[in-house]
């Protein structure tokens, strides 16, 4: 078995420097540096100041404060690696992603048309190339441990490959960090003076998983050059399906339909446990003939719910017509979507008002519970009216008559003077307020604006 | 007959004030206040600060100073949130708010206060009450809608204090619905014919101060600005009104300004509650019932007969007990005196520092070393009739048993009865900026950038801020960035929280909550009095100080290994400081480990300096201060010492006071005695002077006392330019320089540790690796240093070792304490486990020690376990199994079959394991790891140094064991550099320094340059480092 790794280093910054379009200094993604969220990547120089993704952002600013703080664009670098994910399956449908940037690609069935590794990579880059500007690196080795190695020693754009049967020889010299260990077996090998995978692959296996514990094999075998793990094709569009055989063949409705009830009872904790949500159901019944019958329907809005799948399998089931004794019933859910793409939200938007009305008190009753009472605030979506310009007259300073939309009115009594200087750090208010009685017997609020020196009759309510 | 502040004036009192001890709740300092309160014409003042008398004293005094009756108070903090303004009228009122104070803050945090309302029953006479604030009760039950609760309230407050000691308090702020409060509170004043009185509720001086308490509040109430909300008040009426304002602001309420006269009038000034200090201390229970006078006399007469078998300085102790009886001292002295005899009699050693050394009674009394007679010291300068200020004795203590004598202080005065001094934290710059910066909302990470390299008057440091600024984003960068520019210098000097005094210790024979509020301090068993150092002091309130210190625990230790070694306990108490053998190797420069002349810069002195003498110890420890050093008095003195240069006075008249130091001025003292006998100073100004001197930001003071001493040596017939030249030097001077009295009580710790040195090397370094880390040098270097002077190091054992290092057949053996992670729990886990049978294996070790993965670790890197003869990983290896045979039963346990076999260590990783795992080698020098790189470079040994001329080019190295970039240096940095023959001190120019400022930080480096001599003296000053890496 041979194994590409490809590598598209710091996608998200390649992404974001193609954007600036210019040399803009050292770059973290992620965030701004008051953010409470981490740094998704960053390039050489930060990385070089101390920089590492799953740092916190303040951290990061602190280790690398003349660094351009970015906030991460999922969906562009989702765009870049699909790009180079197209790529590949020109050669293959047997790619794996491991992570955004990183795709495995399993050439067993390429060596007819590729036998030497060189030409490989060589047409892999080149299509990358065609397909997309993202800088890329490629290992290829037998190993995938090996490959990923050799694609981190790879420069831009090229490839490493190491030869059948070297892929001991080409761990032999990498430092101990280069594994994916915890760091306290990292720690305690280095106590033990062994610093490169060659010393740790010379250990005995056994002894090593008696002193650190499973993983320890593991990291031995990937140490040796026995990286068990092979390439796995990321997968079609996921369906799950159970079925019950019927002995002997039935045709009683009725048991076909409490059968239904249970496989769809069963499929909907099934997908719950996933966390997936099915949005569609197909019923199959096959006779003693083995003719199949199908009918479907769509999940609208989707769900893992026990109740309406039943519902909904009952109502397929009972649709199909029983010409000969059934032997097998299967129900299909298909396709299905995580649980979190929304669809309790859907679903409130999409329900009557009295469904809908229930569903945002369950929705409200339900973060109560979670976050407490004080998590929920009730939002107004009226906006108080905005104050309204005046002319003033006074007397002594007081206000004696007041010009609004061309009319006068004179003040009968002021009932009440107060004083706002407020947010002086940002956009200062200062501001003389009066609450009074004009002759019209109507209790007004004004207030002067000291900044302006102007007039302004409040029409909020207070 | 009038009293000196009866309020006559019309108008208007402030009854309710805060400071900047409302401890960010307020802006403007206590004499601020004072001084902006006399401006305004008020009569009187109250300080009513939250929950505290922190300003009490300051308050006090300015008041004094302006005229003004000074009214204390507080803004207490009931248990329901509520607050409570209480003024003191009476001394029993004071002590009942002490009090009151002290219980509000008793069983709270640290910085929290909240006194149960049941609590103010019994304690409320001779104390006005107002209603308080919007946060007073009775307030906030009317905003809340409740008037009938706000009823209740005043009600009980009303028969709580009595008719005519509740006040309703009316606060005009103009905010919004405050004609309504004002109304309900004057109709439920009404309804209770209760008084009304208008206060301002001040708690800053300008409007423009409100920022700067937005800012305080901010960081109280850990929140932003933008976030603070209705946490900020509205506007900025929450200042310092005039009289006029308030008149105007009250014109329908006469009576409640009126009132305000009323209460002033009523209490008496808080100047009257500041006692005379001394008298307040404990009475000193006599054995025979004899007064403390009588028996202080008795005492000092039977040591004077024991310490001057001939020629008894009985005059010089009868006119001190003259003094103190006049001072009513006696008391005190008896008491510091009986702290003393505690920790002798339990072996803790101690001795006294500072001026109290100038005392015979206190050399009688063992408080303090110092023969007064013996090396000429004035008793005055320590205490003296006209002198303000009340004595202060600082007592050092083995540090390691300090607590004993603290706790003994508590529990031999009681727990009511004595306290330690409080230390009012303030805003630094540093400090300014981070609060600053976070309150406006800055990034974390930015505002610790800015905390760190910003100075707000250094155009340079903004430059450079304001880059890191935009780098966070523009919106920063414009007014926030100015915003924090503007604020944070203001924040500085401002109390931020209460620490608590090193050592300081207050004590009282009445309870001493009625003196000064009491709060608990973050250490246990500790409380601390709500005044700091120089509060009490200006009070006139005694402390002690007990503090600590390493040497003195370190010398008890080296008397104890010596007494173990010998069979005879070396009696330092009885040395004569005069064998010339100890001064010889002081001489040729084997100072490290001796107290106070170890330091790379005094050991570059005394090989020139040549100490003969007990006084010679008391002058070269005064010499490296930076008073002296800043006024370029340390060649001066050397070259007149060695006949270099001639002794000559600037005048004829300081020849008395200088003669001593040939001329320059080294101590403390001779800053009075040259004002005094130049310029007719008495010992109180010279006193200020010296004050003035030191404190960097009193310009306008030390320009008056130049143009009083300038006139007072011309009245003498001392010419102008002369008496210039030398008020320069005392300026020169101004830095921080020690007492003749402390310089000696520090030279008797210099020459015992120098003779334990000389007599007893192994147990007097072997004491001192029991006290790491102490002193100028890592352990490391007084292990080479033990080494090279022929006492052998062995390895820390768990078979051997103790504790602490111990002496061993006349070796030291390193103490398991060292291992790093182990602690001194640690190794008394493995001592007491061992003293049971020793330790087989490594499981057994794990077994009967239970130490964690960690610490077993480390002591098997450190070599404690090399005496099995297995290589130390093997060790490694298999510790993951005796661990595990801990944890399951040996039973259920598998053999291990197939182990990897792993090599003893290579010398070079043992040498560094043992170094990073303890702190030292047992065996080799440090430099052995960089031996073949220092043979390449052709690197000159420190040994054969002193063979080539001054001049000659050389190439030093070995390992670097002191950086030191001095600011009184201009510039230059030094390095002290060792190698296995000794220590080289190295001297870059500021050029070289700035080129190699990485370089000098690599661990072992050679360092290419000149050798220079300076008499017996020599130094390398380099032109190139090269940092060296082991391999």
């Amino acid at each position: 078995m041979r194994i590409v790794y490809l590598r598209a280093p710091h996608l998200p910054v390649q992404v974001e420097r193609r954007r600036l379009g210019k040399e803009t200094g050292p770059l973290i993604v992620g965030g701004r540096p008051w953010d409470s969220t981490v740094v998704l990547d960053c390039c050489a120089q930060a990385e070089a100041a101390g920089v590492t993704p799953g740092m916190p952002l303040a951290r990061a600013a602190l280790r690398c404060p003349e660094a351009r703080f970015l906030p991460a664009d999922h969906a562009a670098y989702q765009e870049a690696h699909e790009q180079l994910e197209a790529a590949l399956r020109q050669f293959t449908d047997r790619v794996e992603t491991e992570g955004l940037g990183i795709l495995l690609v399993e050439t067993t069935q390429l060596s007819r048309r590729f036998p030497e590794g060189e030409a490989l990579a060589k047409a892999m880059i080149a299509a990358i190339h065609d397909a997309s500007p993202i800088e890329v690196k490629l290992g290829l080795a037998e190993r995938r441990y090996t490959a990923e190695q050799a694609a981190l020693a790879a420069r831009p754009n090229d490839a490493v490959i190491v030869p059948p049967q070297r892929d001991r020889a080409f761990l032999a010299g990498l430092p101990l960090t280069a594994l994916p260990a915890e760091t306290e077996i990292l720690r305690r090998l280095d106590l033990l003076g062994i610093h490169t995978l060659s010393g740790l692959a010379a250990l005995p296996r056994l002894a090593l998983i008696r002193q650190f514990g499973t993983q320890a094999g593991f990291l031995h075998d990937l140490a040796s050059g026995r990286d068990p793990r092979p390439v796995m094709p990321d997968a079609p569009p996921l369906e799950l399906r159970h079925s019950h055989a019927l002995e002997p063949p039935a045709t009683d409705s009725a048991l076909l339909l409490a059968i239904g009830r249970r496989l769809a009872t069963a499929l909907a904790r099934t997908l719950q446990k996933q966390s997936y949500q099915a949005q569609g159901l197909r019923v199959q019944l096959t006779d003693i003939t083995g003719t199949l019958a199908t009918t479907a329907t769509a999940v609208e809005p989707p769900t893992a719910d026990e109740g309406r799948l039943a519902r909904r399998a009952l109502f397929l089931v009972d649709r199909l017509e029983l010409r000969r004794p059934i032997v097998e019933i299967e129900l299909v859910v298909y396709p299905l979507r995580p649980t979190y793409l929304g669809a309790t939200q859907l679903a409130l938007f999409s329900a009557s008002p009295d469904q809908r009305w229930r569903g945002l008190q369950e929705a409200l009753r339900r973060l109560r519970a979670r976050f407490g009472e004080l998590v929920v605030m009730i939002a107004s979506l009226i906006a108080s009216p905005s104050p309204h310009p005046i002319q003033v007259t006074l007397m002594a300073d007081i206000p004696r008559t007041i010009v609004w939309e061309r009319r006068l009115y004179h003040v009968r009594q002021i009932y009440e003077h107060w004083r706002e200087r407020r947010f002086w750090w940002a956009q200062p208010v200062e501001r003389d307020y009066y609450r009074l009685e004009d002759a019209t017997g109507q209790v007004r609020v004004i207030y002067q604006d000291l900044r302006t020196s102007s007039w302004w009759l409040e029409r909020r309510r207070l | 007959m009038k009293h000196e502040h009866e309020v006559t004036a019309g108008g208007y009192v402030e009854l309710h004030a805060h400071s900047s001890h409302s401890l960010l709740d307020g802006v403007a300092f206590p004499q601020d206040l004072v001084a902006r309160a006399a401006a305004y014409g008020m009569p009187a003042l109250a300080l009513t600060d939250h929950d505290g008398l922190y300003g009490a004293v300051p308050f006090i005094r300015a008041a004094e100073q302006a005229g003004i009756k000074p009214i204390l108070g507080a803004e207490l903090t009931m248990d329901d949130g509520a607050h409570l303004t209480l003024l003191a009228e009476t001394a029993e009122g004071y002590a009942n708010l002490a009090h009151l104070i002290t219980l509000a803050h008793l069983d709270q945090p640290k910085g929290t206060a909240l006194l149960p309302s049941q609590a103010l029953a019994g304690h409320t006479a001779g104390l006005i009450a107002l209603s308080g604030c919007r946060q007073g009760v009775v307030t906030r039950h009317l905003l809340a809608g409740a008037p009938q609760r706000a009823l209740e309230a005043a009600r009980y407050y009303a028969a709580l204090f009595g008719r005519g000691h509740f006040f309703i308090e009316l606060q005009r702020h103009y905010h919004p619905g405050e004609v309504h409060l004002i109304r309900d509170l004057l109709g439920l004043a009404e309804s209770l014919e209760l008084e009304v009185v208008a206060t301002g509720n001040a708690h800053y001086l300008d409007p423009e101060q409100r920022e700067i308490h937005d800012v305080l509040t901010c960081i109280r109430l850990h929140t932003t600005l933008d976030q603070a909300g209705d946490l900020l008040r509205p506007n900025d009426e929450y200042r310092l009104q005039k009289p006029e304002a308030m008149t105007q602001r009250f014109a329908d309420l006469p009576e409640a300004l009126r009132n305000t006269l009323r209460i002033a009038e009523r209490c008496i000034s808080a100047a009257t509650f500041l006692t005379g200090g001394h008298q307040m201390l404990p009475i000193f229970e006599t054995p025979d019932g004899s007064s403390p006078n009588v028996y202080l006399r008795h005492l000092c007469e039977q040591a004077l007969r024991e310490r001057y078998p001939t020629h008894p300085p009985r005059a010089l102790l009868e006119k001190e007990l003259q003094i103190i009886q006049q001072l009513d001292l006696a008391n005190y002295f008896l008491i510091v005196g009986d702290i003393v005899h505690f920790a002798r009699t339990q072996r803790i050693r101690c001795q006294g520092r500072g001026s109290a050394a100038n005392s015979l009674v206190a050399y009688l009394l063992n408080i303090s070393p110092i023969d007064p007679v013996a090396i000429d010291l004035v008793f005055e300068r320590f205490l003296a009739p006209e002198r303000p200020r009340p004595p202060d004795i600082d007592i050092d203590f083995a540090a390691d048993r300090r607590e004993e004598v603290i706790q003994y202080v508590y529990e031999r005065y009681g727990r009511d009865h004595a306290a330690m001094a409080c230390t009012l934290v303030t805003f630094r710059a540093r400090s300014a900026v981070r609060d600053v910066g976070r309150a406006l909302g800055f990034p974390p990470a930015l505002v610790e950038r800015l905390a760190g390299t910003l100075d707000t008057r250094d155009a340079q440091s903004i430059h450079a801020a304001r880059g890191m600024v935009e780098a966070f984003g523009a919106d920063l960068s414009a007014a926030p960035f100015q915003h924090l520019l503007r604020l944070a210098p203001q924040l500085e000097g401002i109390p931020r929280h209460l620490g608590i005094h090193n050592g300081g210790m207050v004590l009282s024979e009445a309870p001493l909550s009625t003196l000064i509020p009491l709060e608990p301090a973050t250490m246990p068993d500790r409380t601390v009095v709500q005044w700091d150092k120089e509060a009490l002091e200006d009070a006139g309130i005694i402390k002690v100080d007990l503090l600590g210190l390493r040497m003195l625990s370190a010398i008890e230790d080296a008397v104890t290994i010596a007494e173990k070694l010998t069979g005879q306990r070396p009696d330092l108490d009885a040395l004569t400081p005069d064998d010339p053998e100890v001064y010889a190797m002081l001489c040729r420069g084997e100072t490290i480990g001796v107290f106070q002349v170890e330091s790379r810069a005094q050991a570059s002195l005394i090989p020139n300096f040549r100490p003969r003498t007990f006084a010679d110890l008391a002058i070269q420890i005064a010499l490296i201060r930076p008073g002296p050093l800043q006024a370029n008095m340390v060649r001066p003195y050397l070259r007149r010492r060695q006949h270099k240069d001639r002794v000559r006075f600037l005048h004829p008249s300081l020849e008395p006071a200088l003669a001593e130091t040939l001329g320059v001025i080294v101590f403390q003292e001779q800053v009075l005695k040259v004002a005094r006998d130049m310029a007719g100073f008495t010992p109180g100004e010279g006193e200020q002077l010296r004050r003035a001197l030191g404190n960097k930001r009193a310009d306008e003071a030390v320009a008056a006392f130049r143009e009083r001493f300038i006139q007072g040596a011309v009245a003498r017939e001392v010419p102008e330019s002369v008496a210039q030249q030398v008020f320069e030097q005392l300026e020169a001077f101004g830095g921080y320089a020690f007492a003749k009295s402390h310089a000696a009580a520090f030279a008797v710790l210099t020459y015992q540790s120098a003779w334990l040195r000389h007599t007893y090397p192994a147990a007097f370094f072997a004491a001192l690796l029991r006290h790491q880390p102490m002193g100028f040098y890592p352990a490391h270097v007084i292990i080479a240093e033990a080494r090279r002077h022929g006492v052998e190091i062995r390895a820390v054992d768990i078979h051997a070792s103790d504790v602490g290092a111990t002496v061993e057949n006349g070796a030291i053996r390193l103490g398991l304490g060292t291992v790093r992670g182990l602690g001194t729990e640690g190794g008394s886990a493995i001592v007491e486990a061992r003293r049971q049978r020793p330790f087989q294996s490594l499981a057994d070790l794990c077994r009967r020690t239970r130490l964690g993965r960690r610490a077993t670790e480390a002591l098997i890197l450190s070599g404690a376990l090399d005496r099995w003869k297995v290589p130390r990983r093997q060790l490694l290896w298999e510790l993951q199994a005796a661990l595990q045979e801990i944890k399951a039963s040996p039973a259920l346990s598998l053999m291990p079959r197939g182990e990897p076999v792993f090599a003893a260590l290579p010398r070079d990783e043992r040498l560094w394991l043992e170094q990073t795992y303890t702190g030292g080698t047992s065996g080799e020098h440090l430099t052995a790891l960089v031996a073949q790189q220092l043979r390449q470079m052709g690197v000159t040994a420190t040994s054969e140094l002193r063979r080539w001329p001054n001049g000659t080019r050389v190439r030093v190295g070995g390992i670097v064991v002191a950086r030191q970039r001095p600011p009184t240096a201009n510039g230059l940095a030094f390095l002290a550099v060792e190698d296995e023959d000794g220590i080289i001190n190295v001297t870059l120019h500021p050029e070289v320094a700035e080129v190699y400022r990485h370089a000098i930080m690599a661990r072992f480096l050679v360092v290419e340059g000149e050798v220079r001599r300076d008499g017996a003296a020599m130094n390398v000053v380099g032109n190139r480092v090269i940092p060296l890496t082991p391999h």
